[in-house]
């Protein structure tokens, strides 16, 4: 014989406010004003007083043997802070 | 192949004047040196960006007498005596115009490099055709190239720009 048991009381849960949140909001972006204003700063807009600027020397030969390389010519050029070859 | 003496550096410069964003520099330049150098390293006025090295990206575009161009397709010597707009004269000091709020509302922008071209295009069309369809603002930017939002934006901002409803 089974036993007829009664269904359990419902819990009830109390409805409470919920809070507006982010999620699916429309956030405004803080840099966006000084982006559209040109006003961003990319690398290369930063600027330091006695800035050096690197130029690469690539070779003139598609495929040969490095045995040296001489730079000399480039130190004694004014302005040339140094050079820095793969010794 | 035998070694060549280093040429010495031809240095052919002339002075120019150039006004931009309404405000006249004089400046001696070299005959070689791009406009987009003259604006940038020059004249501090970074908002115009270099983005391709190849004419293609549109990021160095101002307008020049009227017309919208690639500064790094032009030479700084070309631009003696012209009247140049780039960015940072679309709005004063602190203010957006409201082709800038547009933009920044409808979230045309995200790392911002493009925006600066966009912008001088976008303001280009405006003046030419003050309800532009998405058609005619596609073409409009044509020029320009974005990585980062898929353009829909961009031509939303715009077409909100001009004072048209836009859908999404």
């Amino acid at each position: 014989m089974t036993e007829t048991t009664t269904a359990p009381e419902p819990v009830i849960v109390e409805e409470v406010e919920t809070r507006r949140g982010w999620a699916g909001q429309n956030v405004p972006r803080k840099e966006d004003k000084r982006l559209v204003q040109g006003e961003g700063l990319f690398f290369d807009d930063v600027k330091r007083h006695n800035m050096g600027y690197v130029h690469f020397v690539r070779s003139p030969y598609a495929h040969a043997k490095i045995r040296s390389v001489d730079v000399s010519k480039a130190l004694e050029h004014p302005g040339v802070y140094g050079t820095l070859t793969g010794d | 192949m035998g070694s060549s003496s280093l040429h010495p550096a031809v240095a052919l410069s002339r002075t120019i004047t150039v006004e931009i964003n309404g405000t006249s520099y004089q400046r001696e330049v070299d005959a070689r040196r791009l406009l987009i150098h003259l604006i940038r390293d020059d004249l501090d006025l970074t908002g115009s960006h270099v983005g391709c090295d190849t004419g293609n990206c549109g990021a160095c575009s101002v307008i020049f007498d009227g017309t919208l161009v690639k500064s790094c397709m032009l030479l700084a010597v070309q631009a003696d005596g012209a009247s140049i707009e780039t960015v940072e004269g679309l709005a004063d000091k602190d203010e957006l115009n409201p082709l800038q709020q547009a933009f920044s509302d409808h979230h045309a922008l995200q790392c911002g490099y493009c925006t600066p071209g966009m912008l001088m295009s976008a303001t280009a069309l405006l003046r030419e055709n003050s309800s532009p369809s998405d058609e005619e603002i596609s073409k409009a930017i044509q020029g320009n190239i974005c990585r980062c939002t898929g353009y829909w934006n961009i031509v939303k901002a715009i077409k909100s720009a001009s004072g048209q409803e836009v859908g999404e």
